[in-house]
């Protein structure tokens, strides 16, 4: 007898839980690159005032 | 036969020789054709030292899995009586244990470069999508019948092409199993160059294929290399908890590698530590096919289940990749999805080069290597959430 609500929940679920994760996983990397690259822009323009006042 | 000596001849059964011939023909794809010979080599002398009859390396339980003690001082004492063999003891605290594919994935970690999944960070979405073939090979081994729930997932496991989750959870769920689905899916990734092809073909245009990415990605910094380890186990420990083991191992490994300060430790992990581990592997995977165990109908099933395992997974990747493009402005070449299929670095390798094919200025490589590096991952949170879902 195939239990075809446990498929329907391991492998539709699965995946989809595994997408979602992933997608998660992604955000994450994405936001962390962001904040890296303005807070490391914003330290460059920072450090290029005083030269020029100089 | 010789009075009281005992020559090994009579004992010899078809099925062994059947199984010795397999033996080499793995020692021989390894040594002449260079396919996987990392792990078929000993994958193949693990069968010879099974299937030559009376050498006692390995014994099994009546269920064909290799028989185990619960004690040191038992073990000690079956080895002497010859109730056990070499076999066993790696066995038993080598992949009974989990723990060598863990350390393996330690090992792995050391030796990957995660840059252009940083740069890209889409590339999670096509490492996912390419787990398709995964819950599509559980769907079709659990309902034929052949296959408990739990051994059905390790077939499907296979579609993710990562040799480490697939043992991890093999060992798992279905330890009987353990043999024959790791041959095969280490023998597959070998075969990831002619099994893509035709099924990237099928599934997108010549326009598609065509389509031009610039050869440089982002330049990605030190402090995102060290990062990215650290956010990826915390997130994806939060989210799927049986997979901490598996991307745990992964990104320290990786964190290893990247954080500048612990170089020796990285080169170890990801030299001799790792080589002696593989072998390792490879030799009791070896073991666990003795005729009476590996030569079942189930083995021929689960050999063709990995065909439609890796072609779903392909399909999956290249599907992710064209869906995600009906949102983007900058188009990407959808080939670059199938590398999702894990199987570091061949699966990168098949699409640049039917990407120089079809347009010679396209240099796809480092934007596959995005999708090929996230697959593991995603492979990995696969076999936590089967774990999670089974175990």
């Amino acid at each position: 007898m195939i239990d075809w609500a446990l498929i329907g929940e391991i492998a539709g679920g699965g995946y989809g839980l595994c997408i979602l994760v992933l997608i998660v996983l992604a955000v994450v990397v994405w936001i962390i690159g962001l904040v890296i690259r303005k807070t490391t822009k914003a330290e460059a323009a920072t450090k290029e005032v005083p030269t020029k006042e100089s | 036969m010789f009075g009281l000596y005992e020559s090994a001849f009579g004992a010899l059964t078809w099925g062994n020789v059947l199984m010795l011939l397999i033996g080499g023909l793995l020692i021989y794809l390894g040594i002449a054709k260079k396919m996987e010979p990392i792990l078929l080599v000993p994958i193949g002398f693990g069968i010879f030292l099974v299937n030559l009859p009376l050498g006692g390396m390995m014994s099994y339980t009546p269920d064909g899995i290799p028989a185990s003690v619960s004690s040191l001082s038992e073990l000690v004492r079956a080895i002497g009586e010859g109730k056990i063999g070499l076999m066993n003891v790696l066995y038993s605290y080598g992949i009974e244990t989990e723990i060598i594919p863990l350390l393996i994935f330690l090992g792995l970690g050391a030796l990957t470069d995660f840059s252009p999944t940083i740069a890209r960070p889409i590339s999670f979405i096509f490492g996912a999508t390419a787990q398709l073939g995964v819950f599509v090979v559980f769907i079709i081994a659990y309902v034929s019948g052949l296959f408990s729930v739990n051994e059905a997932a390790c077939v499907g496991v296979i579609g993710g092409s990562d040799g480490p989750p697939t043992v991890y959870l093999t060992a798992a769920l279905a330890p009987s199993l353990l043999g024959p689905i790791t041959l095969v899916a280490y023998s597959y990734m070998a075969l990831v160059p002619l099994i893509q092809p035709p099924i990237i073909k099928a599934l997108t245009t010549k326009k598609e294929r065509s389509i031009f990415m610039k050869p440089q990605i982002r330049q990605v910094s030190k402090l995102e290399l060290i990062l990215f380890p650290i956010a990826i186990f915390l997130v994806a420990s939060l989210l799927v908890p049986k997979s901490v083991p598996l991307i745990g191992m992964f990104m320290f490994g990786n964190l290893l590698r990247v954080s500048g300060v612990t170089a020796r430790l990285s080169q170890a992990a990801g030299g001799v530590f790792i080589d002696v581990l593989t072998f390792l592997l490879g030799i009791t995977v070896g073991a666990l096919m003795p005729a009476s165990v590996f030569l079942q109908p189930h083995t021929l099933v689960i050999i063709g289940l990995a065909v439609v395992a890796f072609a779903f997974s392909t399909a999956g990747g290249i599907w992710g990749a064209q869906l995600t493009n009906l949102f983007l402005k900058e188009k990407i070449n959808p080939m670059i999805g199938a590398a999702g299929v894990s199987a570091i670095p061949m699966s990168a390798r098949v699409v640049q080069k039917m990407g120089q094919k079809e347009n010679p200025r396209n240099f796809l490589l480092m934007h596959a290597m995005g999708p090929n590096m996230a697959g593991a991952v995603a492979t990995s949170v696969v076999a936590g959430i089967l774990l999670g879902m089974l175990h």
